[in-house]
């Protein structure tokens, strides 16, 4: 096969198909904008303050790095934690759970910051060549409900070009240099770093402003990624992770506990851990639509989670999760997610009191397994 | 047989009617391809994602087309020739010597950049002067510069492959440096000598040397200028990452060309841009094409059959399937064959040192370089150098290429052991 490189088009050519090209992003530019508009998130009975992240640190204001911080406080004394949903946009139950908990959580004692799109420019996007859709639409109570499906990055409008190698500023750790615009290996951030390190850094400033007690980062990944359906958890808050899972298992949702590796830095659950007083904590589901195993990509499997050739690879024992045809519909990645997030805060109870952290107005795994997911939006 | 099965026939055939029967541009095949899998997957035309795969290859096409506008400034300059004067009348003594010294040269902005692009453009256009002067067929040369130009992708300090595997399985980019370095060099030398040794005239060397002694010196020093601006460019970065910022390379070699125009020769600008950008934009094109196939095979479960493919393998066969597939898929993307295979290969052999699984599958993948329907690395090159069909290019580097697979597979083999003599 020898390729034409001496046939050039000539200019009408040209200029035709630059005409189609310009045709073609004209048409799909309105979708594109569409992106920029953050989901509805209505105001739940436990909201009592709608603030801006840019509240802790200016230098995001205004920019598309800022995002929505819901604030329930339950008025008694206790301690506070911070949910974050979205550090990864392409990993939906976990901004699901952070707008579950928005639209529905009761704080009965300490506070409770939530935020859903914690990487707010990554939703503006999807990953190149994923093939995957935009949007997913969950028929919820009040009508159907469109959710944006975006990217594990922030979107390269906004942070330009990547350089060669990402190197992490604090400890000099060397990446991929598209893990430049990872949120989640960009912490504790820099005030004058990355569009991405901006926005880590307010994330710290918070933590360290509200003197937040526990934080944690909601995740997915891949059937095939080894550290799944697990809690992740820094040295110091690995008692309470592991009372957590205890509790968990108790109630029958089986879930790993991994220590936080010291030597992987410009994460959530290593570096908030060092840089501030919070116990630092991350989850992680499995979710099927994000796996470089996965078959026909479309909004089906990223609800239902069903997919053939991943029965076939759990055949050939290469997921470390359980996986059958039912597939890993979002609705158990949820209810792990808020599982999870209730056996941590009352483990953080039961160690510090003075700190409680407690909150009604959730349904258990068993009962969101029954009702859907529907049933609370 | 599954539907991404047929899907996939159909793809594969398509392809290739309309490349060798219809005799359309790659890059249209490739693009009308893409928009027929959807079409046939009863998934409509989605035009949001095929515009995105588009946009999968901008960064690189960026690199090419801004290297070569530099290019073109740096031959318009007179740098060009007279820095090829310079090391052929330094190191012509011994063809030897030159031959090595001309490997590190080529390999050189591929280390620096883990672009192999970056080497063909960047130093292989300095070099391909000097080994047509030595007696080197046209397709000898094109091999010679294709093949160091890999090997440069693939040395150290950057090896972009080993990080994106390294990212899917939460691995630090540390201690990949040594051996990498002890793989790459010497076989980047040896392939070279086995390609380009025997055709080495050493009295039409001798003759060049005489000629190009006589010819008068291009001007001053300070035509060098665009280039040492262009190494600053790219080491600095690295050398320096708490206070050198980093201009990325299509801004390396914008500026670096800027430069070139301050110095030397005065010549016909626009005309060189216009030629320059010309003669890339056939290869840029291919990428978009890439992109957006890709995208479609995503979307319609191709690429996840590939996989499963793959990893269906029983382990007796494993390595043989590792040092088929993953150079195959290389026709269409090294790196995204490191990011859709690589991981799930590295995952599989978990139980092997890392750092060596990582080295030899960056070895192994790296060799797709050469694989149609992309074969970038031998396309860039036939293009720089003026050789009409790049398949004969990528027929003399097919040997070497195989001896590779075969080193990367024996390490895989003997990850551990490896590991433990030379304590990675
Ligand atoms: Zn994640």
């Amino acid at each position: 096969m020898e390729t034409d490189q001496k046939k050039l088009p000539g200019l009408p050519l040209s200029a035709g198909l630059l005409a189609l090209v310009v045709l073609v992003l004209v048409l799909v530019a309105p979708s594109d904008l569409a992106m920029r508009k953050h989901d509805f998130v209505r105001k739940g009975p436990g909201v009592t303050e709608v603030r801006m992240l840019s509240d802790w640190f200016p230098g995001i204001k205004g920019g598309r790095g800022d995002t929505e911080v819901y604030v329930l406080d339950s008025g008694k004394p206790g301690g506070s934690a911070l949910v974050l949903g979205g550090t990864h946009a392409n990993e939906p139950a976990g901004f699901l759970t952070a707008i579950v908990l928005v639209e529905n959580a009761r704080p009965e004692a300490g506070k409770l910051f939530v935020i859903p799109f914690a990487n707010a420019s990554a939703f503006t996007h999807t990953d190149y060549m994923e093939g995957e859709p935009r949007r997913f639409t969950i028929e919820g109570a009040s009508g159907a409900r469109t959710f944006r499906f975006g990217s594990r990055a922030t979107s390269p409008a906004d942070q330009w070009p990547d350089p060669d190698i990402y190197i992490h500023a604090s400890s000099g750790q060397k990446l991929s240099g598209s893990e430049t615009r990872n949120l989640n290996r960009a912490y504790p951030g820099r005030p004058d770093g990355t569009f991405t390190e901006k926005v880590a850094f307010a994330i710290t400033s918070l933590i360290k402003a509200e003197k937040v007690d526990v934080s944690v980062d909601l995740h997915e990944a891949s059937p095939e990624y080894p550290v799944i359906n697990a809690i992740v958890a820094h040295e110091r808050a690995m008692k309470v992770a592991s009372i957590a899972v205890l509790n968990l298992e108790f109630d029958g949702i089986t879930i790993g506990l991994e220590p936080s590796p010291q030597k992987l830095r410009g994460l959530s659950h290593r570096e908030l851990g060092d840089a501030t007083d919070t116990f630092a904590l991350l989850m992680e589901t499995a979710n099927p639509s994000q796996g470089r195993l996965r078959g026909v990509t479309d909004e089906a499997l990223i609800l239902k989670g069903r997919d053939p050739l991943y029965l076939k690879a759990k055949a050939l024992g290469r997921l470390f999760v359980p996986f059958d045809e039912k597939g890993s519909p979002v609705e158990a990645r949820v209810g792990r997610h808020l599982a999870g997030l209730a056996a941590i805060f009352s483990a953080y109870t039961e160690e510090k009191p003075d700190r409680a952290i407690l909150f009604s107005g959730l349904p258990s795994y068993d009962e969101l397994q029954a009702t859907g997911l529907g049933k609370l939006f | 047989m599954t539907t991404q099965v047929l899907l996939l026939l159909f793809m594969i055939a398509a392809f290739v009617a309309l490349v060798l029967f219809a005799k359309l541009p790659v890059s249209l095949s490739l693009v009308a391809t893409a928009m027929a899998l959807p079409l046939l997957a009863g998934r409509g035309l989605p035009l949001d994602q095929l515009v995105e795969g588009m946009f999968g290859y901008l960064d690189t096409g960026l690199v090419l087309v801004t290297a070569m506008i530099f290019l073109k400034v740096i031959e318009g300059n007179g740098l060009l020739g007279d820095l090829t004067r310079g090391i052929t009348i330094r190191f012509g003594k011994s063809p030897l010597v030159l031959l090595v010294a001309l490997t590190v040269v080529i390999m050189f902005p591929g280390m620096i950049t883990g672009s192999c692009t970056a080497s063909v453009l960047g130093t292989g256009t300095l070099v391909s002067p000097i080994l047509l002067a030595m007696g080197m067929p046209l397709p000898v040369v094109g091999a010679v510069i294709s093949s160091a130009a890999v090997y440069g992708m693939i040395a150290p300090p950057v090896n972009i492959p080993v990080m994106i595997i390294g990212g899917g399985i939460d691995l630090p980019y540390i201690g990949f440096d040594g051996l990498l370095a002890l793989v790459t060099f010497p076989m980047a030398i040896l392939t070279t000598l086995f390609l380009g040794l025997r055709h080495v005239d050493r009295k039409a060397l001798a003759r060049v040397i005489d000629e190009k002694k006589a010819e008068p010196r291009a001007g001053k020093l300070s035509i060098y200028l665009p280039l040492l601006t262009c190494v600053i460019l790219m080491v600095g970065p690295k050398a320096f990452p708490k206070w050198f910022p980093d201009p990325r390379l299509p801004l390396t070699f914008l500026i670096s060309a800027a430069v070139g125009l301050a110095v030397g020769k005065r010549f016909n600008v626009a005309k060189a841009a216009r030629d320059g950008v010309r003669e890339i934009l056939p290869v840029v094109g291919i990428l978009f094409g890439v992109g957006m196939l890709i995208e479609m095979m995503t979307l319609t479960g191709i690429r996840g059959t590939i996989v499963i493919g793959a990893l269906s393998i029983p382990p007796a066969f494993m390595l043989l399937g590792i040092a088929l597939i993953l150079p195959l898929f290389g026709g269409i993307s090294v790196y995204g064959g490191a990011s859709v295979l690589g991981v799930p290969f590295a995952l599989a052999l978990l139980g092997q040192n890392q750092i060596v699984v990582l080295s030899a599958l960056s070895l192994i993948g790296a060799m797709g370089s050469y694989m149609p329907p992309v074969a970038l690395t031998p396309v860039v090159a036939a293009q720089l150098i003026g050789e009409p069909k790049y398949g004969r290019i990528i027929k003399l580097a097919l040997a070497p290429a195989v001896v590779a697979v075969l080193v990367g597979v024996a390490m895989l083999v003997w990850a551990n052991p490896i590991a433990k003599f030379l304590g990675v």
